[in-house]
């Protein structure tokens, strides 16, 4: 019930408006004095927590993708994708999620994703008909496919946070995320037919040939990155840290010299931006890390899983109710406090009834997609209604529609379905 | 009084633009570290120690930047107030409540990080190659605790303030 009851707290703190950080803090604040826990100790393991050189690969990956957006790299990968398949009224969907997909095999975030892909690609589509509240929507739940395909963010504080190896963790959200992929496209192709049809100028095949090679070419520097940083980590020459690193040096090097639009003034802003961003999400972490630590102190972990197996008997009851609370949680908490909090508290649970950590971080990973578009906390729902320039109430129903038929499947099945998220890590000799 | 007020926002201003230059060294170094740490990897060298500079570096990168964004009041949090009612007074007394409940955590948060910098200098904890004192990389959770804490009062400052004059306004209109 103790669990039960520091939830509750986080929560009504959360409800008042009261910062995710001092919120975790406030319910340490509520243990430390409930269990008479000493609470330097405890900042001293959130120190320690949070200085890992996994970590690092955080802000590198935040840098990325600011530092795509303000270099000229986002451009290029959405005019290259537009070309190969926005041909069409539907095609142009498409292209946004495939688009947001390979976003995401570059810099691992979201946010990125929707401010630059957003920029550029909501005019034309509202030009081939698609309404704007359909579109944003769209973007809204594709952007995530940054925190499914590898190097995802969420997956390296989930890998920190339950000891887990990063990179079987990349590969566990694999599957959800091309899934994700392959559903979004089907509901894109049929939804997009309600669209009226618009006069937009045919180009013929010739036309539309040298249109992909211009794209495709200058694209080039851009469509390396996946390459260098997948490659890279698979094939053993670098840890995602390394990666991270690497990507970074090489955005600069592209947006300054061979694409040009990188500026002093704009590398300035975007590494200020990619601090600040790094800055709320470690000190969160941090946070967590002390207030799960105080947990593991004090048996929570254990106890949660006893009440939950003591209440429902069967693991797939088990599993429904974490789902369901993953859905509800994700509403009110950001992404990062969901793992950070979450993953340790529910783990006891998910290994007992023989969830595979592995497989639980794509559960985690999938749940995150809903939660971060569900309000009122829904932080990439506002940030799209921010970017296209719509209200989150006009969003809602596209964004409703889009979770039930493409998100919360894709869910449903990583948690019951463990190949879709171990076959990789397994065939690729990440699990034991 | 208004003097005195324009001279801690132009110090404030000039110290924000310290940090956002101090931010933007940090993030090179950080990547150029790494980056040094794996080309000199793949040339047959080692670079010795660069792990440990970058996590000196980078932990006051995130103590910065958490600063930075306690500047703009961009930390995040949950809108249910603004979901739950559309009534000026009530956002902004939810608003002054959630401030001076931040404020009351931000102390905490504060003896806490001073705790962790007086353990750090009993322990004298060094790092492993260059022998840095820990404390370096420990001293910035206390300085982004002490700087969060001042603008925690200063937005509940401005919260009571908007408060307050929301409901001279009411008073006013009644």
């Amino acid at each position: 019930m103790t669990a039960v009851a520091l939830i509750a707290v986080l929560v009504i703190l959360m409800m008042l408006g009261v910062p995710v950080l001092y919120a975790f803090a406030g319910m340490t604040v509520v243990l430390s004095i409930y269990y008479g826990i000493d609470p330097s100790s405890l900042m001293v393991t959130g120190f320690w927590s949070v200085n890992s050189v996994i970590l690092i690969a955080l802000p590198l990956f935040i840098m990325t993708g600011y530092l795509m957006q303000a270099g000229g790299v986002a451009t290029r990968l959405v005019r290259f994708i537009e070309a190969m398949i926005g041909q069409s009224k539907s095609g142009m969907g498409t292209s946004m999620i495939v688009a947001c997909g390979l976003f995401g095999a570059i810099s691992g975030t979201a946010s990125a994703a929707v401010a630059s892909i957003g920029q550029i690609m909501i005019e034309p589509m509202e030009r081939h008909g698609y309404p704007r509240h359909y579109t944003s929507a769209l973007l809204g739940i594709s952007s995530l496919l940054g925190l499914l395909i590898p190097p995802s963010i969420t997956m390296i504080l989930y890998a920190v946070v339950t000891r887990q190896s990063v990179a079987a963790c990349f590969l566990a959200t694999v599957g959800p995320g091309l899934l994700l992929i392959g559903l979004l496209t089907l509901y894109n192709r049929f939804y997009s037919r309600k669209f009226p049809e618009q006069n937009t100028t045919g180009t013929g095949h010739t036309a539309r040939f040298l249109h992909i090679k211009k794209t495709g070419f200058e694209a080039i520097p851009a469509l390396c990155l996946p390459l260098i940083i997948l490659g890279g980590i698979y094939g053993g020459f670098f840890t995602p840290t390394e990666a991270a690193a690497i990507a970074v040096v090489f955005v600069v090097l592209i947006g300054f010299f061979v694409y040009r639009e990188l500026t002093v003034t704009r590398f300035t802003r975007c590494m200020v931006q990619a601090a600040t961003t790094t800055g709320i999400i470690m000190i969160i972490l941090m946070f967590s890390f002390v207030s799960s630590r105080a947990f593991t102190l004090e048996g929570i972990p254990q106890d949660l899983t006893d009440l939950m197996l003591d209440l429902f008997k069967s693991p797939t009851a088990v599993l429904i109710v974490i789902n369901i609370f993953l859905v509800l949680v994700g509403m009110i908490m950001d992404d990062v406090s969901v793992i950070a909090i979450l993953s340790p508290l529910l783990m006891p649970a998910v290994s007992e009834i023989g969830i595979h950590p592995v497989q639980f971080a794509a559960i985690i990973g999938t749940s995150v997609v809903i939660g971060c578009n569900s309000p009122p906390m829904a932080p990439i729902l506002f940030l799209t209604c921010r970017v296209s320039n719509t209200t989150v109430a006009d969003v809602m129903r596209p964004a409703l529609s889009l979770m039930f038929w493409a998100a919360l499947p894709v869910m449903l099945l990583s948690t019951f379905w463990a190949p879709l998220s171990l076959y990789l890590p397994e065939t690729l000799g990440y699990l034991k | 009084m208004n003097v005195i007020f324009s001279l801690a926002r132009s110090i404030e201003a000039f110290l924000a633009r310290m940090t956002s230059a101090i931010l933007v060294a940090l993030g090179c170094a950080v990547a150029l570290l790494m980056f040094s740490a794996i080309t000199t990897r793949l040339v047959g060298l080692s670079f010795y120690g660069a792990e440990e500079l970058t996590l000196l570096a980078v932990m006051w990168l995130y103590m910065l930047g958490a600063v930075i964004a306690s500047r703009e009041r961009a930390h995040l949090s949950a809108d249910f107030v603004h979901v739950m009612t559309q009534r000026e007074q009530s956002i902004k007394l939810a608003r002054a409540l959630s401030s001076l409940l931040s404020l009351a955590i931000g102390c905490f948060i504060l003896v806490w990080s001073w705790e962790l910098v007086s353990w750090s200098f009993e322990k004298q904890q060094r790092t492993p190659v260059f022998r840095i004192p820990w404390i370096f990389s420990q001293a910035s959770v206390f300085l982004a605790a002490t700087v969060m804490l001042g603008y925690l009062l200063r937005d509940c400052w401005r919260d009571f303030f908007a408060l307050w004059q929301s409901s001279q306004k009411g008073a006013t209109r009644s």
